[in-house]
C-alpha cells in the first residue's frame, strides 16, 4: 500500500467508522446508566443540592489536594494530572490542524495555537504521562488497583502524543506521510477505544460528580 | 549525430553559455562539484538522445509543460538537442508519414532511444477506447518498449492513471507501470509535471547512461523526494499558528499558510517549493491558491481541493454526530430500563 | 430478623452475597463503580490506610476503591455488555470462601463509612455507599461479624445493644436523676421537643445524660424521654439490615407519634442523628414528619435565639474538637460545635483548617463492637494522634459518645493520657451561674 493510500483509509473510512462508534458508545454508557433510575429521597435537604451539584461539577471538581497530608504524599498525581488533561485537551482542540477538523464537525470557529505552545503542552503532557505511568507501576496501592485496561490506554496516548510531536518536527523526505499517517491511525484507535474502556469517564465525571455534589447539598457541608 | 554543445556553437551561443547550462544541469540533479567534468565531457561528445514521444488518453499538458522549460536550455535549443523522432502534437508530418518515421527510429535507434508515454493507457474492451491508425493503445506501446534504452511515465495519466482513473473510470484507464510490469519504468507525476525537471531527467541518462535514482513508486528522489511542505516559504506561518480564513481575505494578502485553504502540501512529493514553474517565476502557493497535491495518486478522488487535510473525507457534521449520540442513547436507555425492571421483579 | 454470624462459608452464602450485590445497583451506585479512574487518592485520606503507614507498613488492600471492587466486578458482569460477553466466555466473576472473608475484613473491620476518602475522591465517588451494599449482602448471606450481629440481636430483643430494656432504662433515669440533681421528664404530655438517650450515654456516661436534661430545662422548652422511644442508636444501620432498621425505628416512630411531639433531638450518638435524620423519612416517607435535630444543634439554636446564654469560660487548658464523622461531616454540623466551644473554652485550637477534613476516631460503624478490627483502630488512632498532637492539645472535646468511647479505648490501649469531654457536659456546666 502506498503511504498516500494508508493515508486516506485512515483519514476517510476509518475515521468515520471511529467517530460513529464513539459517539454511539458514550451516549450508550451514559444512558445505560442513567436509566437505571433512582429511588426518591424523602429527606429534607439541608442546604442546596441543585446548586452544590453544579458548583462541584464546575468549579470544585477535585478537592484531593487541599488535604495537606493528601498533597504532601501525592503531588505528582495532581501536578502530573493537570498538566497532563490540560496537555492533551489543549492539543485535541487547539493544534491549527485539530482546531479544522472541529470546526468542520461541530460548525464552531475554533482557534488555532502557534507551534510553540503546542510544543509546550505536547511535552509536558508527555512528560507527566511517562512519569505518572511509572509511579502508577511501582506505588504498592496503584499496583493494586491498575489492571491492563489502564496500562493500554497510557500507552495508546503516549504513542499519540509522541507521533503527534515527531511528524512535526519531521523535516524533510517523504517518510513525513507515513509518520503523520501513524500518527492519525494511532488517534483513530484511540477513539474506538474509548467507550470501551476507563477512558469514558469523563462522561460519568458528570453524573458521578453531580450526585456527590448533591450529597454534600443534602447534608449542608461543603467540600 | 550533434552534440548538445556543437548544437549550441551552430546557434552562435559561446562556450561559456554551455558551460552555464552544464552547471545548472548539474546543479538541477544534485551532483557534486566533483562531477562538473565529467558532465561536461558527456554533453561535449554523446550523441544527442533519441526521444519517442506516445500519447494516449492525454490532454498534451504534459507536452505543453515540457516545451516551456526554458530555465536549463535555451528555447531554440530544446527542442533541437533532443532528436524528437515522433511527437504527435509537435512533428510536422503526420499519417503514415509520421507512424513511418516511428517504425524507422525504433529500428535504427534499437535499445538506445528514450521512450516517453503521455497519458493513460486503456485496455478495456480490446483497447478501443484509444486507437492509433486502427493499433490500440496497448498494442502501440508495447510495440514502442520492445526496444526502448529508457521508458519515462510522464505525469500523473501516465504514472498512476490520473483523471482518466477518476471515478467512475469507464475506460478502464491504467498507469503505463502496470501495463509493463516486467520493465523498469520512470515515472515523473504531476498534472503537469515541471518541463525543467523532465529535461533534467533525459540529461541525466545522457550524461550517466542509467536513469536517476528511484523511490519506491518509481519516481527520481531527486525532485520527488520531498513534500512541498517541508520546502515550502510559508512554513514559518504554519508554525506560528498563522492561516488564511479565505482567498484574498487580509491574512491571505499577508502571505500566510494556505492550510485552512485546503492546501496538500503536506502530503504531496512534487519539485514546486524548490525549483519552481516558468523558470523558477512561481508556483501555486506563491500565487495564492493552495496545492492540490496533482502529482499524487487519486488526487482526483481525494476531492474536497478546499477542505483542509485534517478533515474527515467525505464529511462528518454535527448531524452525524448527533445521529450517533441519539442512537447510542436511545440503546442505553433501552437496556438501563430493562435492567431496572428486571431488578424490581427480582 | 435475627442477624447471623456463620463460622463456615459455602456456595450458599457466595450465591446470597452476589445476589444481594446485583440487586442493589440503581443510577447512583453505578455512576460510582463505573467513574472509579484507579488513582488510589483515596487510600491517602483513609485513616486505617494512613494509619499503617505511620508504623511503616504499606497495606494496600485497605484502599478505598479496592473495598468496592468486587461490588464493581459483579456489577459489570451483569449490566455491561463487555462484562456479559466475559461471563458467557467463561471469564466471570470466581468468588471462594477466601473472598468473603476478606470482604468482611474490609468491609466490616476497615471501614467506619467516615467520608473522608469521597472528599478526597477526584471523580467524588461515595465509598460508604458502596461499602454499605457489601455489608448489607454480607448480612443477607448471613456473614455479619459475631460481635455485632450479637449486639444487634440484643438491640431487637431487648430494645437496646447493651441490653437496656424498659425497665433498666427507668431505673437508670431514675438513678441519674437523683445522682446529678436533674429533672428528668419521662412520657411527659404535651411536649414539643422528644430527646432519645443512646444506650452507651445511659451506662457508660450518665453524666452526658444529666447535662442534656440540665441544658433542656434550662433552655425553657417542653421536652420529655420516652419509655417506647428509649433507645437512638440503630445497630441495623451498622449490619446494613433493612428489616432491623426499620423495626429500631419504627419504635422512635411509635413513640414519638405517642407523644405528639414536633421535634426530636438525637443524642450525642453518630448514626442516631444519620438515621433519623437522613434515613427514617425514606423507611416511613408519609408518617415521619419530625424536625430532627442534634443536641448541638439544638443548643446552637437555643443560644441564637436567647434561650440559653454560655455564662463562662469552662474550659482552661488548649483543647480541640474532634468531629464525629455522622453528625459533621456527613451530618452538617460542623460550624454549631465550634461557634459553642469558642464560647466555652478560652484557649480552643482547632485541629484542621477545614472542618470537613477532620480524622474519624475510628469506631464508628460498628468497628469499636468488632473484637477482631481491634488492632485497625489501634493503628486509625495513631494517625487521629497526630491531629491532637499538631495543636498542642490533650482535651479533645467531642459530640459522640460511641467516639468518646472508641478514642478512651484507644488511647488507653496505645497507653496515651489524652482527655475526652462532651461537649453538652461543658454547656451544661457553663450555663450554671457564676456560685458566689
Amino acid at each position: 500500500m502506498s503511504d498516500v493510500a494508508f493515508y486516506d483509509f485512515v483519514r476517510g473510512p476509518f475515521l468515520k467508522l471511529a467517530l460513529f462508534v464513539f459517539f454511539i458508545g458514550i451516549a450508550y454508557r451514559f444512558f445505560r446508566v442513567v436509566f437505571l433510575g433512582l429511588p426518591k429521597d424523602y429527606a429534607k435537604p439541608k442546604g442546596n443540592p441543585y446548586y452544590m451539584a453544579l458548583k462541584k461539577i464546575v468549579i470544585k471538581p477535585t478537592m484531593g489536594w487541599t488535604f495537606n497530608e493528601i498533597f504532601s504524599r501525592r503531588a505528582i498525581n495532581f501536578v502530573g494530572g493537570f498538566l497532563f488533561h490540560l496537555g492533551f485537551l489543549g492539543l485535541t482542540f487547539l493544534v491549527p490542524a485539530h482546531a479544522f477538523l472541529w470546526q468542520e464537525i461541530t460548525g464552531l470557529p475554533i482557534p488555532g495555537v502557534p507551534n510553540i505552545v503546542s510544543d509546550l503542552l505536547a511535552y509536558s503532557a508527555l512528560g507527566s504521562l511517562i512519569a505518572l505511568t511509572v509511579h502508577r507501576a511501582l506505588n504498592p496501592v496503584l499496583k493494586l488497583l491498575t489492571g491492563k485496561d489502564e496500562y493500554l490506554a497510557n500507552f495508546l496516548i503516549g504513542a499519540i502524543l509522541f507521533t503527534g510531536i515527531l511528524a512535526t518536527k519531521w523535516a524533510g523526505g517523504g517518510f513525513y506521510v507515513w509518520v503523520l499517517s501513524t500518527h492519525m491511525f494511532l488517534a483513530d484507535l484511540l477513539i474506538l477505544y474509548i467507550p470501551f474502556s476507563r477512558l469514558s469517564h469523563f462522561v460519568y465525571y458528570f453524573l458521578s460528580v453531580g450526585f456527590m455534589g448533591w450529597n454534600a447539598g443534602k447534608r449542608g457541608v461543603s467540600f | 549525430m550533434d552534440s548538445l554543445y556543437s548544437i549550441y556553437k551552430q546557434r552562435g551561443y559561446t562556450r561559456r553559455d554551455f558551460l552555464k547550462s552544464s552547471l545548472l544541469l548539474a546543479t538541477f540533479l544534485g551532483l557534486p562539484p566533483s562531477a562538473f567534468p565529467r558532465v561536461v565531457e558527456a554533453l561535449e561528445l554523446k550523441p544527442k538522445p533519441v526521444v519517442i514521444w506516445l500519447e494516449f488518453q492525454d490532454c498534451a499538458g504534459c507536452t505543453e509543460s515540457f516545451i516551456r522549460s526554458t530555465s536549463i536550455l535555451p528555447s531554440d535549443v530544446l527542442l533541437d538537442y533532443i532528436s524528437l523522432e515522433y511527437h504527435e502534437t509537435l512533428m510536422s508530418p503526420s499519417g503514415f508519414y509520421a507512424e513511418e518515421a516511428k517504425r524507422e527510429a525504433i529500428e535504427k535507434y534499437k535499445g538506445k532511444y528514450i521512450l516517453v508515454v503521455e497519458g493513460s493507457l486503456s485496455p478495456k474492451s480490446n483497447g478501443v477506447y484509444c486507437t492509433v491508425s486502427g493499433k490500440s493503445n496497448v498494442e502501440l506501446l508495447k510495440e514502442t518498449a520492445k526496444n526502448a534504452g529508457l521508458i519515462i511515465a510522464i505525469g500523473s495519466c501516465a504514472s498512476w492513471g490520473g483523471i482518466p482513473h477518476a471515478e467512475p473510470n469507464p475506460t478502464g484507464a491504467i498507469p503505463v507501470s502496470q501495463l509493463l510490469e516486467d520493465k523498469k519504468v520512470v515515472n515523473i507525476p504531476g498534472c503537469p509535471p515541471i518541463g525543467d525537471v523532465v529535461v533534467a531527467v533525459i540529461a541525466s541518462y545522457v550524461i550517466t547512461g542509467k536513469p536517476p535514482e528511484l523511490d519506491s513508486m518509481g519516481r527520481p528522489k531527486a525532485f520527488y523526494g520531498q513534500t512541498i511542505h517541508d520546502r515550502c516559504y510559508r512554513r514559518p506561518f504554519y508554525n506560528a499558528g498563522r492561516f488564511a480564513s479565505s482567498f484574498d481575505d487580509e491574512n491571505a494578502k499577508k502571505g500566510y499558510c494556505l492550510y485552512k485553504l485546503g492546501c496538500k502540501g503536506p502530503i504531496t512529493r512534487n519539485a514546486c517549493a524548490t525549483v519552481g514553474w516558468n523558470g523558477g517565476l512561481s508556483f501555486p502557493i506563491r500565487s495564492g491558491h493552495p496545492c492540490f497535491g496533482c502529482s499524487e495518486p487519486d488526487f482526483w478522488d481525494r476531492g474536497f481541493i478546499y477542505s483542509p487535510l485534517s478533515v474527515v473525507e467525505g464529511g462528518f457534521s454535527w448531524k452525524k454526530a448527533l445521529v450517533g449520540v441519539a442512537l447510542g442513547a436511545v440503546s442505553g436507555a433501552v437496556v438501563g430500563a430493562v435492567h431496572k425492571k428486571l431488578r424490581e421483579g427480582k | 430478623m435475627i442477624v447471623e454470624s456463620k463460622e463456615d462459608i459455602g456456595q450458599e452464602e457466595i450465591q446470597k452475597f452476589y445476589d444481594f450485590c446485583k440487586k442493589s445497583i440503581n443510577a447512583e451506585v453505578a455512576s460510582y463503580l463505573e467513574a472509579c479512574v484507579r488513582c488510589g487518592i483515596c487510600a491517602e485520606a483513609c485513616l486505617f490506610y494512613m494509619g499503617q503507614n505511620v508504623s511503616g507498613s504499606i497495606d494496600p488492600s485497605l484502599t478505598p476503591a479496592y473495598k468496592a471492587d468486587l461490588l464493581r466486578e459483579i456489577y459489570k458482569e451483569n449490566y455491561t455488555l463487555l462484562g456479559r460477553v466475559k461471563k458467557l466466555l467463561g471469564f466471570g466473576v470466581k468468588i471462594t470462601s477466601e473472598d468473603l472473608r476478606e470482604q468482611i475484613k474490609l468491609a466490616f473491620y476497615t471501614c467506619t463509612n467516615c467520608d473522608r476518602c469521597t472528599k478526597a475522591c477526584p471523580m467524588g465517588i461515595d465509598t460508604p455507599r458502596l461499602v454499605s451494599i457489601v455489608r448489607g449482602a454480607l448480612t443477607y448471606a448471613g456473614l455479619t461479624p459475631k460481635d455485632l450481629a450479637d449486639a444487634t440481636n440484643l438491640s431487637v430483643e431487648k430494645g437496646s445493644p447493651l441490653g437496656v430494656d424498659v425497665p433498666t432504662f427507668l431505673s437508670r433515669i431514675e438513678f441519674i436523676s437523683e445522682e446529678y440533681e436533674v429533672d428528668l421528664p419521662i412520657d411527659k404530655k404535651p411536649s414539643e421537643y422528644l430527646y432519645i438517650p443512646s444506650s452507651i450515654e445511659l451506662m457508660k456516661f450518665p453524666s452526658s445524660v444529666a447535662a442534656a436534661g440540665k441544658v433542656l430545662n434550662k433552655s425553657g422548652v417542653s421536652w420529655t424521654l420516652s419509655t417506647i422511644a428509649h433507645e437512638a442508636t440503630n445497630f441495623g444501620l451498622f449490619a446494613q439490615s433493612k428489616e432491623v432498621t426499620k423495626e429500631m425505628l419504627k419504635r422512635i416512630l411509635d413513640g414519638a407519634k405517642e407523644l405528639g411531639v414536633k421535634y426530636i433531638i438525637a443524642p450525642e450518638c453518630g448514626h442516631a442523628y444519620q438515621s433519623m435524620r437522613f434515613v427514617a423519612p425514606n423507611v416511613f416517607p408519609e408518617e415521619w414528619q419530625f424536625e430532627v435535630l442534634n443536641i448541638v444543634e439544638f443548643i446552637d439554636r437555643a443560644i441564637k435565639e436567647g434561650r440559653l446564654s454560655i455564662k463562662k469560660k469552662v474550659l482552661k487548658e488548649i483543647a480541640t474538637l474532634h468531629d464525629s464523622c455522622q453528625i459533621g461531616r456527613r451530618g452538617g454540623v460542623l460550624r454549631e460545635p465550634r461557634r459553642v466551644l469558642n464560647m466555652l473554652a478560652e484557649n480552643f485550637k482547632d485541629s484542621v483548617v477545614i472542618p470537613e477534613h477532620n480524622i474519624c476516631c475510628g469506631g464508628g460503624g460498628g468497628v469499636l463492637v468488632i473484637k477482631d478490627a481491634d488492632y485497625y483502630r489501634q493503628k486509625g488512632f495513631i494517625s487521629k494522634m497526630t491531629l491532637f498532637d499538631k495543636v498542642g492539645a490533650k482535651t479533645v472535646v467531642c459530640y459522640c459518645a460511641n467516639c468518646m468511647l472508641a478514642l478512651n479505648k484507644s488511647s488507653q490501649e496505645l497507653n496515651r493520657d489524652y482527655k475526652f469531654v462532651s461537649i453538652v457536659e461543658l454547656v451544661a456546666e457553663a450555663i450554671e451561674e457564676e456560685k458566689a
